[in-house]
Formats: C-alpha cells, sequence, structure tokens
C-alpha cells in the first residue's frame, strides 16, 4: 500500500449542533481567527433586539484580563437568537451563557460591528475552580480528529488548562506568529 | 413481551387524530409535567399554506466565491437540495423556490429565507434560525408550536466551501431539515451531524430521514403503508428521557426515535419487512461546540422549562442482551404496531465513552465520507476515529456475511489515534447496501448504523465533456469516462442534464445558462458520485456568452389581497416549460401557476403567470426573478405591493378541477358586491364574450364554450362596469374517465356485492387517456394508477380495437389497500390529466 499525501484529506470538518453546522477549530485555530480573546464575567440581564431580519442577544462580559485585541472592558457579545416584538427565534445550539458566570471567550468582531463567540459555544469556555482550588477551563472532547485543513489530527480530545495555563499558551501562540 | 396488534384501523386512527405521537427526533414540547406525554412538534402549519407548500428564498447577495463556482451554481445547488424534501412523496409538505430576496423585505406568511451573511463567525458554516410566535398555543387541544419562518445563514465568504462539493450540498440538505422541524438523529441520516451522517449527493436521504419528515407531516397513505414499533426504557423501573431507540434492520435500515420522559417510545414510518431488531442506547455527552448531549436540545414544558436528558445507561438489544444475535427480529406489516418492546436497562457511572465514530475511505487521493467499498477498491479497508476508539476495541459487523479480517483492527500508520478496519476479502460484497458496524469494549457498546457501503464497482469518473449541437440546434455534451451508465445522472452544477443516450459516453443535453463556467458531476444509484475522485478537479463546462437576460412586466403593481395574470417577455432567457422558474422577493407574492408560451415573434420567450398577493402583505416594492437552469435574471425594485383595494375585483378558481372544453367554472370573485352582480355580469375569455351562467355575492359561474381551444387562456368579467383583473386559465383537455371496473379473475364487474380482495388482478375501462398530443401506444410507465392513495404499477394497457377511444387498465390489488370501505381509484394520463375517482370495496382475504 503507497503512503497517502496529505492532500487526501479534504473533508472540512464539520459537526452540528442543532440548527447550525459547525467547523471544528482547533485551540490555535480559534487564537488565531478571534478578534479578541478575554476571560470575563457576563453582568448584568441579557437584552434581545433585531439586526436585519435575525434576532440578537446581547450579553455584556466584564473584562477580567485580556490576552488579545483592543476592547473596552465591558464587551457587548452577542449570540444568534431570542425574543423581539411577538417573534422568537431559536438557534439551535447558540450557547447561553450564565449571568454571573465566569468565561474565557475567543470573540470575532464582524463586518458589521457585532461581536460574536466564535463557532457557537466552541469559543465559550467555562472557569471552574477545581479541588485546589485553581481557575481551570475545560473544553468537551471532539470527534474531529479526522481531518483539519491542513489535512493532520486535531488531537482535540477533551481538554483541561489551568485559567494560567491557557493564558500562556495563547499569548505564546500569539506571541509565536 | 412484544405482541402484535391486529387493530389496524383503530392504530391509523390514532395516528390521524395524534398526527405525531412519535417523539422521532423534532422540537418539542409537552403540556404537562407528568404522563401521559404528548409531544406537540414545532412544525408548519399546513392549514397556513398555500397548497401545503413552504416557500423558500435566497438572498440577491452576491456571495465571494471559489475560482470556478459561480452564483447560479450556487442557486442551482441550493435549490437542488431543497428539491431532496420536496420530493419525498409521503410526506404532505412541499417546498418550492419563491425567487430571488433583498434584505429588508417583510412578510406576513411563513417562508425560508436563505441568507449570505457577514455575520457568520469563524468556527460557523451554516445556521439555521427557526422562528415562532412568543406565545403559542399549546394548551388544550393544540398539536403544534406553529413555526412563523425561518432562516438558513451561510457566510458571505464561500471560497473554502464550493457549492458543488458534498460538503456544501449536504449542509445545505441537513440545514433545510432543521428549518423544516427536524432535529439530529443518531442513525447516519442527513439530519445527524457530521460525525456520523451516512448519506452523499447521490443518495441523499436515508430511511430515517423520510421517517422524520412523513412523520411531521404525513400523508394519509404514508401512515397505512409502514408500520411501528412501541415501548419504554426504564432504569429500575423508572422512565429514562431522551434515550435514543432504534429499529435496525439487516437490510441495511435504521430508524429511530427519542423517548418521552416517562421512557416511553414510539418509531414510526417503519418500512414493511423482516429482520427488525431494536435496541436502546443513551445519548452521547455534548461534544466541543455541541450545547447538548448530541447536540439535540430537550423537549420543553408550557413554561419552557426543559426536560433534560435521563442518566446514562449501558446499550442493550430487545430483549436484554448486548449480543445481537440473540436479539429479537421483529417483522413489521402496513399500519400495524408492534408494541411492548420494553428496555430495562442498567445505569451506569459515567456518560458512555466510545461514540461519535465516523469512518471513511479512499477510492482515490480525497477521504470519502461515508466509506463505499467495492470489490475493486484499490484499498479495501475503512478508516474510523472517534471518542474512545483504538485498535484494542472489537468491531464487527451486524448485518453482512462479510467480516472483518483476522487481525484487521489496527493502528492506522499514517496518522495517531486513526484505527484501520480490514474488511474481510475472501466473502465480501455479497449484496450492495449500507453495513452496520458494532464497536464494543469492555463493558460498553456502540453501534454505527450504515458505518459502510458495500457497492458493486468503483465511484464514477468523468475524462472528458465535448459540447456539440443536434439536428435541432439544440446544445448537447458527451459525457465519457468510467463507471458510467443508464442509472448515471449527470449534474451542470445544480441542474440536471436530461440523458438522451447511455449506450456509450452519456449524451446529455446541456441545461440553460451563458457565459459561466459550470462544474459537471456524475451521480450513481448506488450513492457514488465523481466527486469522490475530482472533487479537487472539477470536470467543467464553459458556456459561451449569448446576451444579457432581461424582462419585462406587463403589470408592475398589485393591490394586497388580489390575483392577477401578469405577463412577463423575456430576451436572452432560455425559457424551458416546467423549468423556468418565476419569482417575488417575498412570501406575500406567490406566483400560483405559469406557462411558458411563444411570443408573436416566434420563440419561447413569453411568460404568463397567475401572481396572488396575500391580503394583509405590507405595501412595499419587491424584486423579480426568473430563473431557467442556470439562467439568472433578477430585477430589484420590480414589484409593488399596493395597499388593498376594496373596488378591485380580482378573480380566482378554487377548485382544482380542470377547466376543459363545455365546462362549468365557479369563480371567486374578490370584491364582488350582491348589487354588482345583480346589476349584470358579463365574461369574455381571450376576448370572446362568454356565457355567465350565475352571479350572486363574490361568486360568478361561467360557461366554457365547447370548442374553445386548448391551452392557456385570459379570463376577465365586468361588472357593473367594474372591470376584473385578468386571470390565467388553463383549457385543459378532457380527464381521462374510468367507466367500469372489472374483476379479470372473475370476470365480474367491481361493486358492492362483487367486491375485489388485494391480489386481484382487475381491468378498468378508460376513456380519454391519451391526450391530442399523444402519438402511438400508451405505455404502464406512462401511467400512474392511484388507489386508496397507495401508489400502483399497471401490468398492461391496451387500446380496445372495438370501441376507439376506449382502453383497458390492468393492475394487481396490493396488500396494502384497507379492507372495508370504498377506497378511491384515480389514473392519470400521461400527460398529467387525472380522472375523477371511482370508489371500489375491498374485502379481506
Amino acid at each position: 500500500m503507497r503512503s497517502l499525501p496529505a492532500a487526501f484529506l479534504l473533508l472540512i470538518s464539520a459537526i452540528g449542533a442543532g440548527g447550525s453546522t459547525l467547523q471544528k477549530l482547533t485551540l490555535d485555530e480559534m487564537i488565531d481567527k478571534a478578534t479578541s480573546i478575554v476571560h470575563g464575567r457576563i453582568v448584568g440581564s441579557p437584552s434581545s433586539s433585531y439586526h436585519g431580519a435575525t434576532i440578537y442577544t446581547h450579553y455584556s462580559v466584564q473584562v477580567v484580563e485580556r490576552w488579545k485585541g483592543a476592547l473596552g472592558a465591558l464587551l457587548d457579545v452577542v449570540v444568534p437568537g431570542g425574543v423581539a416584538g411577538r417573534e422568537r427565534q431559536v438557534f439551535s445550539g447558540a450557547p447561553r451563557p450564565a449571568p454571573g458566570g465566569d468565561y474565557v471567550l475567543f470573540l470575532w468582531t464582524s463586518p458589521s460591528g457585532l461581536t460574536h463567540i466564535i463557532g457557537l459555544s466552541q469559543g465559550l469556555l467555562k472557569v471552574k475552580v477545581d479541588s485546589t482550588g485553581t481557575p481551570v477551563v475545560t473544553r468537551a472532547a471532539s470527534s474531529e480528529e479526522m481531518v483539519d485543513a491542513a489535512g493532520k489530527s486535531t488531537g482535540d480530545s477533551q481538554l483541561t488548562y489551568t485559567l494560567q495555563g491557557l493564558a500562556s499558551r495563547i499569548s505564546g501562540r500569539i506571541q509565536g506568529k | 413481551m412484544a405482541v402484535i396488534r391486529k387493530s389496524a384501523a383503530l392504530l391509523l386512527a390514532a395516528l390521524i387524530v395524534s398526527g405525531t405521537a412519535s417523539a422521532y427526533t423534532y422540537w418539542v414540547r409537552y403540556p404537562n409535567r407528568t404522563s401521559p406525554f404528548t409531544p406537540i412538534p414545532r412544525k408548519y402549519d399546513l392549514n397556513s399554506l398555500w397548497n401545503n407548500t413552504v416557500y423558500y428564498y435566497i438572498s440577491d447577495a452576491t456571495p465571494t466565491l471559489a475560482e470556478t463556482d459561480s452564483k447560479p451554481g450556487v442557486i442551482s445547488q441550493i435549490r437542488a437540495a431543497a428539491r431532496v424534501w420536496n420530493d419525498v412523496g409521503t410526506s404532505s409538505l412541499r417546498i418550492a423556490f419563491g425567487g430571488l430576496y433583498s434584505e429588508g423585505v417583510s412578510s406576513s406568511t411563513p417562508a425560508i429565507e436563505v441568507a449570505f451573511s457577514d455575520d457568520i463567525p469563524p468556527g460557523l458554516i451554516a445556521l439555521t434560525g427557526v422562528s415562532e410566535a412568543v406565545s403559542p398555543d399549546t394548551a388544550g387541544l393544540a398539536t403544534l408550536v406553529p413555526i412563523s419562518g425561518a432562516r438558513i445563514s451561510l457566510p458571505r465568504d464561500l471560497q473554502d466551501r464550493p457549492s458543488f462539493s458534498e460538503g456544501f450540498f449536504q449542509t445545505m440538505v441537513h440545514e433545510f431539515g432543521h428549518a423544516l422541524g427536524l432535529q439530529h438523529t443518531l442513525t447516519s441520516s442527513v439530519m445527524s451531524t457530521e460525525i456520523t451522517r451516512g448519506t452523499s449527493k447521490a443518495k441523499p436521504l436515508a430511511i430515517d430521514d423520510i421517517a422524520g419528515i412523513s412523520g411531521l407531516y404525513p400523508t394519509t397513505a404514508y401512515l397505512g403503508s409502514t408500520g411501528s414499533i412501541t415501548g419504554r426504557v426504564a432504569i429500575n423501573g423508572d422512565g429514562v428521557n431522551m434515550a435514543s431507540v432504534v429499529a435496525i434492520s439487516f437490510s441495511g435500515l435504521a430508524i429511530s426515535a427519542l423517548t418521552n420522559p416517562d421512557g416511553t417510545y414510539r418509531i414510526d414510518g417503519i418500512p414493511v419487512g423482516s429482520g427488525y431488531m431494536v435496541y436502546a442506547h443513551p445519548l452521547p455527552p455534548a461534544l466541543s461546540g455541541e450545547s447538548f448531549p448530541a447536540a439535540i436540545e430537550p423537549a420543553l414544558d408550557t413554561q419552557g422549562v426543559p426536560f433534560t436528558a435521563g442518566a446514562p445507561f449501558y446499550v442493550q438489544f430487545y430483549p436484554a442482551t448486548t449480543n445481537w444475535a440473540q436479539a429479537t427480529q421483529f417483522s413489521i406489516t402496513p399500519g400495524k404496531v408492534v408494541d411492548g418492546v420494553d428496555f430495562n436497562v442498567t445505569r451506569r457511572t459515567s456518560p458512555p465513552s466510545l461514540h461519535s465514530v465516523q469512518t471513511y475511505n479512499f477510492p482515490g487521493q480525497i477521504a470519502v465520507k461515508p466509506p463505499y467499498l467495492s470489490r475493486n477498491t484499490y484499498r479495501p479497508f475503512i478508516v474510523a476515529s472517534g471518542i474512545g476508539l483504538s485498535p484494542s476495541v472489537g468491531v464487527g459487523l451486524l448485518n453482512s456475511s462479510e467480516d472483518i479480517a483476522p487481525d484487521g483492527v489496527k493502528a492506522y500508520p499514517y496518522g495517531s489515534g486513526y484505527v484501520q478496519i480490514d474488511i474481510q476479502a475472501t466473502t465480501i460484497f455479497s449484496a450492495e447496501g449500507p453495513r452496520h458496524l458494532i464497536f464494543s469494549r469492555d463493558n460498553d457498546l456502540y453501534i454505527l448504523p450504515a458505518g459502510f457501503n458495500l457497492v458493486q464497482r468503483t465511484p464514477p469518473v468523468i475524462s472528458s465533456i465535448t459540447p456539440s449541437v443536434d439536428e435541432d440546434g439544440r446544445r448537447m455534451a458527451l459525457v465519457d469516462g468510467t463507471n458510467l451508465g443508464a442509472d448515471t445522472r449527470i449534474w451542470f452544477d445544480g441542474v440536471e442534464a436530461a440523458v438522451i443516450d447511455s449506450t456509450g459516453p452519456l449524451k446529455v443535453l446541456v441545461p440553460p445558462g451563458a457565459g459561466l463556467h459550470s462544474n459537471v458531476a456524475a451521480f450513481n444509484s448506488d450513492g457514488q458520485s465523481s466527486l469522490f475522485m475530482q472533487a479537487d478537479q472539477m470536470p467543467g463546462y464553459d458556456y459561451d456568452p449569448d446576451g444579457t437576460p432581461a424582462a419585462a412586466l406587463s403589470t408592475g403593481s398589485l393591490p394586497a389581497g388580489t390575483e392577477a395574470l401578469v405577463q412577463i417577455d423575456t430576451s436572452n432567457m432560455n425559457l424551458v416549460r416546467g423549468v423556468t422558474k418565476l419569482g417575488f422577493g417575498s412570501p406575500d407574492v406567490v406566483v400560483r401557476r405559469m406557462w411558458v408560451v411563444e411570443a408573436s415573434g416566434g420563440g419561447a420567450t413569453r411568460i404568463l403567470a397567475n401572481v396572488a398577493v396575500a391580503p394583509n402583505a405590507p405595501a412595499g416594492a419587491i424584486p423579480a426573478s426568473i430563473v431557467t437552469g442556470l439562467r439568472v435574471w433578477e430585477q430589484p425594485l420590480a414589484f409593488q405591493i399596493l395597499p388593498p383595494d376594496p373596488r378591485q375585483l380580482s378573480l380566482a378558481i378554487p377548485s382544482s378541477d380542470p377547466v376543459t372544453p363545455g365546462s362549468t367554472v365557479s369563480l371567486a370573485v374578490m370584491n364582488l358586491s350582491a348589487a354588482q352582480a345583480a346589476a349584470g355580469v358579463t365574461a369574455a375569455l381571450n376576448g370572446t364574450p362568454i356565457p355567465v351562467v350565475t352571479a350572486f355575492n363574490g361568486l360568478v359561474a361561467v360557461q366554457i364554450p365547447a370548442d374553445f381551444p386548448i391551452g392557456p387562456a385570459v379570463l376577465r368579467i365586468v361588472a357593473a362596469g367594474q372591470p376584473s383583473l385578468p386571470y390565467g386559465v388553463s383549457i385543459d383537455p378532457q380527464p381521462p374517465v374510468i367507466a367500469v371496473v372489472t374483476n379479470a379473475t372473475t370476470q365480474t364487474p367491481v361493486d358492492a356485492l362483487h367486491p375485489a380482495k388485494a391480489g386481484d388482478v382487475l381491468t378498468l375501462t378508460v376513456s380519454n387517456l391519451a391526450g391530442a398530443k399523444q402519438s402511438g401506444d400508451v405505455t404502464p410507465d406512462q401511467i400512474h394508477l392511484k388507489f386508496s392513495g397507495f401508489d400502483c404499477t399497471a401490468s398492461n394497457v391496451e387500446a380496445i380495437a372495438a370501441t376507439p377511444g376506449f382502453w383497458h387498465v390492468s393492475f394487481q390489488v396490493g396488500s396494502n389497500v384497507p379492507a372495508g370501505s370504498p377506497v378511491p381509484l384515480t389514473i392519470t394520463s400521461p400527460d398529467g390529466r387525472t380522472s375523477l375517482p371511482v370508489f371500489l370495496t375491498i374485502q379481506a382475504n
């Protein structure tokens, strides 16, 4: 059997999240593609409004640490779906950050000016405190070991980082580029 | 203990009343939090849709495309994906292209928008939102939460996902499924996530998809032609919510449903057959990017509180075994239910650790998913990856005489984390079709339906496309290559080209198009396509430039609540009857019927269309568009919706009966007062006065002259000096008439005293079967019989020599036709005319 060149892995890695199709991103890809990466807390109550024909729910994020980007201390982050007027729009798979919740957010500001979470919930990582009192960030496993855009295994099964370790990983990736 | 109930009639009645008792994986609400649980699905209310049709609209924005892609190509692929759902004959929901739309146009009618958006963040390929009223009526007898619209958003930048690819097409089919009300399933269907999806562009739906859409919008025939399995999944007597229960067959089918909060389940729409086993498995935990286990949203109560998934458990076949060879095999019969298929499963302390396995292979240099293996496959193995998968995992086949080769599960040498699975070559390829894979490790069991497909040949490959012109001046192309045959379909982007000759290189009629490059692909009936081998180097066809398409509408505006004939004269549009679509950029303005006709200058350059404006349509300007093959014309702000005009008379024919010469036609006349009707009404067809039979408040009946020519005609009335808007009427030839039905076995007419029974051959004596343009014999494959809603195949058709104009048509009564009450039988002629029904009684055998 002859060896298979990397070009054979041309399928784009895609998974689904309710009413959406996701392209699985590795952590490095998320770091690269995000226009801003922050550690922050959801403050206030979310509100919904139309942007064009789509209803978005707006979350206010109080920035605790900033690792990429130059947005302000209080961010307006949108998630598709919500209630406006007499209409409810449901985008299954859209994350629902909890008020008061502590997250690492990989964000992307669109040409229209809205700031989104990358890849729906891919870019929303909950910050928890482990048994030693250390803040940790866990990313769920993915089955996307088959392909990525470069034809390599993403090797991205469940990952747990300390918050500090994730920060180092992010800054290292940014500085290494 | 499983019991087969015989009360088919009761079951049918129950299904009709309950609509969708199955939980499948729809978005559902439950009106209470205690048993019994009756799921209320989110779906389109067919009563609010004209002709059971939900229209979809494609943004007129221009996305950024791959070098060889084109906007007409993108439109054609989206339309082809929507057609996949429209063509499910057992679903009563139709999906139709409504035209191109401009952002910002509001409407009052449910519809699906396909948008190219700047607001799709990285990591998203498509995003579908479904709209509903804030306070859906889920109390009392409500049976659905109505969908008020849906929006499929694609990135404006499509350079990395060309429209001709497998991925784009399947994503569109998948997203349309969401827009119609389907959630994910775990049964290797197009509604599975891409990890376990087992469909292809050539075979875009699995039986699970068909059951899903048909269960949500069932036709009457569907309910009686398939079977059901019901039961309960419990842990120590406590029902398990959101367990997935799968009926899986040796023939390769797999169809599933989720349990209700009390653990009860119902799998509907199971095709008739034998060898069905049933297993229950828990939902796998949410993967990265997924908000819920298996990316399936849990059901809600009326307050919006979710019913979360039950505890994880160990996979089990019925009855209480992990060995499929010991599982009970069920037979499914039409309209009957196998009930009592209960599972008492064992709770596990942690979520399943072996799941979400995806498989693929390499017929060439491109990874193909799902895998297709044939005798001539260059690499007779599949590659798998997934959560918990390693070379130490046991792998087997559920439904096959083929097997895994000894020591055939190994680490794939070209990438860590992959497993290579060698398929036993000595007994391979006994029959074409999907094969189910079973993975096991310790107490973990994971079943992947349709983990790979066995086929007789390798994928089709196109080696050359040679343009030509036939004797009639039509553009043709000779498509040559390997594994192209009579079952091969050729697409120019998303438009199927008619195959004229398949005896050598495929001779196809080139679809309409001009001045663009089209990507050409071949699709075989076994599910494989040339994309498997050539997706990175697509063969193409370059259309010559052919002038700028143009069109002019005779009427640029209509009041809300009216319907009128609009004439559109075009140039450079290559209009084709049955292919060309006229649309307006709002679901409030619908083309009810259209004709492509020859203009006075010669050539089919004119469209006549009855255009209806919804009564509550908001006033404003909307675009108009014409799409014919890969030719697209669009004009923004081409059509103005005016406020309602209470004086404007407009016509409509409520009945679907054909209008034939000599017939009396009832017209609904909007805004016709009793005083106007009493003052006198005149009517004219193509400018020729015709008799008015009756005229009342809002209703006029006219007589079509017996010698009026066949074809489209313009009808107008004048009431008390007030003219109506013009209205298009198709004057059709007389439909077939079933004069008598004779039992060929007993040689007696079938009537109440002499009922037929399943297996009898019936012979119909039919007049008007051949249309005016019919030449030569009518053959059985040209006609369509429908008996009690079921399609029947004619076994013989012959002209009655002694009685010119009459025909004998024979067919055999199927076992699916219910006995008892009289059931309707109709016949449709080769040119699409359908007879009135005759009602026949079938007695039980």
